[in-house]
């Protein structure tokens, strides 16, 4: 790679601070010589030897398959570039606010020339934390920015509250959690950050995202109470998403640990199909997945226990964030006697979202490429972004996996030596089952 | 594998990786141009460089010589295509055009013509050798990717993503015929009889047309995307890149349509350059390793030229005009410029 030009992508909605960042490279990258790719006309406060505006060209290739569609603009540039690769030592490339980046990494993939001399160093997407989530709610162009992303700027912090960024971290994280989040003021973010991401770094997505390698729960949280014999209700009195799926189980062991082995035992009921519950109507205990309608606001819920007990209720959502409560018939309260955080798969409702997978060992190379050409062929058009290091059997170092849609890329990374062999693999996709790609990760093993 | 005895009977330099080489109608004149906008003029006779001079100021696209004069075009990356005259002290500027964009990524006189046609973004004009504009084209799918004029005729073919438009700028009413293809195609080119039109595209494959009754055909099995097509003079052959070798298809009936191609198998690195003598069967390729192959079609006669004097690829090859004078220009990514004849046994 070392003989390769660095492209920096940049996307975002228009806005964001796109140009803003760009100026701010171009001014702070003293003695770097950049050439810069424009698709928009933005404002380049800085005199720069090597400006190109270019038109957006999707081509599609002749196969008709969308997720071979490239950038017939930067195939013409770039190869142009190509030859005066001794006038510049990196390019940035801005693209339009509504740019999908699919076809800007797939051309890096697609064309000979394009691969031999450049790489993508980073995509990186300014967010504009103001309009984001409004962005996110009306199209898919802001998800897949976000999805394709190395590095989200999440720009213009000091428009929105604390709550907000803190809400919108944990959204933006949900689609991508590879990417690196950094807040900034006026596209104030380290130059150092934006520039020489250098790809995938696995090290530093596990530093940048300690939940990684956690096990994602379809449940947020978990609490303990003591229930009396007779009727207790469940009070709801917020209710920011109409359904709310919610497990009620009798537990021994009151401590976190007791609620995390419970929860490893209750995982695969959120994935089945529940009862449908409206306000008014009763709840059923374990092994039942309850599917509470919450479109009506202040919802009760009655739950009525022959003997009372100890029970833990896994909720999809914090109980915080429903203002939930156990009311017992006279009135009173239950009391919380012990509670417990999970790291949410689906946190949010964005049907784009990261699935990490770990498995120790190695990898049969054969059984490997079969599995990933079978998804990649079928479920290549939900699947933005894949990367992985993988302990491939027979081979010394660890390998590199990076993929864009049906396309991917194997190169040697660093070696073993004497480190335990495992594997690691990210999606990030749309509508994509973590536990049936896990199992199927799994089954890549060697036997 | 270098021949001792193969020199170059000059050699100038560039600053820059050359970018676009022609020789004047009458061979006298050798004009070379650098990406980085710079131009060199030799003069074969002298074996001196006429002139030197930077062109283009943010850099240089291509270049071509009016047919039966030394008038020299030139685009480049600042919005102009400009028209240059030998002048005392070198080459003075007669004209020059403003362009809709920056890139002007094409320029090429009519052969046998006055016309020219100067291509930016999806924007083709044709001027008078005045610079009056007198025609132009807005192709509507994409940038225009390659034009080139019917060999002695009067059509000049565009291509770019989904069609070649076939126009017709002496005729001002006549709107252009569109070959349709899908893909986006990166090169153009017709044979010498103006009866064929193929074009390389980005899905490694080369299409082609026959006008007079309309059949297309695709050819597949490239590595790579062809950019390279070039055609013997009798237009038995068409030699194209998209690998380390020379895939050669022949244009002789039944014409190339499931025939396996002849594959010239000499070069290590991707071919970048091809060229056809004037006459009869040489072709000469270079690729991006340094090294120049000739070979003849008839006899299978195969030749390692010359390693070039660094391993910097050969990115144009172009034959001197005249019949018989087997003489050749190379320009390489490093700037080395040689033109170089051929030794009398290889004739």
């Amino acid at each position: 790679m070392a003989d390769k030009i660095p492209v920096t992508v940049l996307t975002g909605f228009l806005g964001s601070g796109k140009t803003t960042l760009l100026n701010r490279i171009l001014t702070e990258t003293h003695g770097a010589r950049i050439a810069v790719i424009e698709n928009e006309f933005g404002e380049i406060g800085v005199d720069q030897d090597l400006v190109i505006n270019a038109d957006e060209e999707i081509f599609e290739m002749n196969n008709g398959c969308i997720c071979c569609t490239v950038r017939g603009d930067l195939i013409r540039i770039l190869g142009s570039l190509a030859k005066r690769r001794d006038r510049f030592d990196r390019i940035v490339l801005e693209t339009t606010g509504l740019a999908d980046p699919g076809p800007v990494a797939q051309t890096f993939y697609v064309d000979e020339e394009v691969r031999e001399h450049f790489f993508i160093d980073g995509i990186v997407t300014l967010v504009d934390a103001k309009h984001i989530e409004q962005h996110l709610d009306e199209g898919e162009e802001a998800i897949a920015q976000i999805a394709f992303a190395d590095l989200l700027v999440l720009n213009k912090v000091d428009l929105v509250g604390a709550a907000d960024i803190s809400r919108l971290h944990g959204r933006l994280r949900a689609i991508n959690s590879l990417a690196c989040v950094l807040p900034a003021y006026m596209a104030e973010a380290p130059i150092r950050e934006v520039l020489n991401i250098g790809g995938f770094d696995l090290d530093r997505a596990l530093q940048t995202n300690p939940q990684f390698l956690e096990p994602e729960y379809p449940f947020e949280w978990a609490g303990v109470f003591d229930f009396p014999a007779g009727t207790t209700t469940l009070h709801f009195e917020a209710n920011p998403d109409p359904v709310h799926g919610i497990v009620i189980a009798p537990i021994v062991e009151t401590t976190e640990q007791g609620l995390r082995d419970l929860a490893e035992r209750l995982f695969p009921l959120f994935s089945a199909s529940g009862q449908s519950i409206t306000p008014g109507q009763y709840l059923a205990v374990a092994p039942e997945l309850c599917e509470l309608d919450t479109t009506e606001p202040l919802g009760q819920y009655p739950l009525r226990l022959e003997y009372g007990g100890r029970y833990a209720v896994f909720t999809e959502h914090t109980f915080e964030e429903f203002q939930g409560y156990w009311q017992q018939q006279d009135g009173r309260r239950l009391p919380l006697l012990a509670e417990c955080l999970f790291n949410p798969g689906h946190e949010h409702d964005d049907t784009v979202q990261s699935v990490s997978l770990a498995c120790e060992g190695d990898l049969d190379d054969a059984k490997l490429n079969r599995w990933l050409g079978v998804l990649l062929q079928t479920r290549g058009t939900d699947i933005f972004r894949m990367k992985g290091i993988l302990a491939i059997e027979g081979a010394d170092s660890r390998i590199v996996l990076q993929g864009v849609h049906m396309l991917m890329d194997e190169i040697p990374g660093s070696l073993w030596g004497t480190a335990a062999h495992h594997s690691r693999l990210v999606f990030i996709g749309r509508n994509l089952d973590s536990m049936a790609l896990q199992a199927s990760f799994e089954a890549c093993l060697v036997a | 594998m270098i021949d001792p005895h193969f020199r170059p009977l000059l050699d100038t330099r560039l600053d820059d990786c050359p970018q676009a080489m022609a020789w004047s109608g009458d061979g006298q004149l050798l004009a070379v141009g650098g990406a980085g906008g710079g131009v060199v003029v030799l003069d074969v006779e002298s074996g001196q460089a006429l002139a030197r001079w930077h062109a283009h100021e943010a850099g240089l696209f291509a270049l071509d010589w009016q047919p039966g004069t030394h008038r020299l075009a030139t685009s480049g990356q600042d919005g102009y295509a400009r028209v240059w005259q030998p002048s005392t002290d070198g080459f003075e500027q007669i004209f020059a055009v403003r362009q809709s964009c920056e890139w002007v990524e094409h320029c090429a006189w009519q052969p046998k013509g006055r016309l020219l046609a100067v291509a930016a973004g999806r924007q083709v004009n044709i001027y008078d050798p005045a610079g009056k504009l007198l025609q132009d084209y807005t192709y509507d799918d994409s940038t225009v990717a390659a034009i080139a004029w019917r060999p002695a005729g009067a059509q000049l073919a565009l291509a770019g993503y989904n069609s070649v438009w076939v126009c017709s700028p002496q005729d001002s009413r006549s709107s252009p015929d569109r070959l349709r293809w899908r893909g986006s195609m990166i090169s153009v080119s017709w044979n010498p009889a103006g009866s064929v039109i193929a074009a390389g595209c980005q899905d490694a494959t080369v299409h082609f047309w026959r006008l007079r009754d309309g059949d297309n055909s695709q050819m597949t099995g490239y590595e790579t995307k062809p950019r390279q097509l070039a055609w013997s003079n009798s237009g038995d052959w068409l030699a194209t890149d998209g690998s380390s070798d020379v895939i050669l298809w022949s244009f002789r009936k039944p014409g190339p349509e499931g025939m396996p191609p002849t594959t010239l198998r000499m070069h290590r690195k991707p071919v970048k350059t091809l060229a056809f003598a004037p006459k009869g069967t040489l072709l000469l390729s270079g690729c991006a390793g340094g090294t120049i192959c000739l070979w003849n079609k008839l006899d299978d006669f195969v030749s390692p030229l010359a390693s070039q004097r660094s391993e910097a690829g050969v990115e144009l090859l172009a034959w001197h005009p005249t019949v018989g004078r087997k003489m050749f220009a190379a320009a390489c990514a490093d700037g080395d410029v040689c033109v170089y004849t051929l030794p009398t046994v290889m004739r």
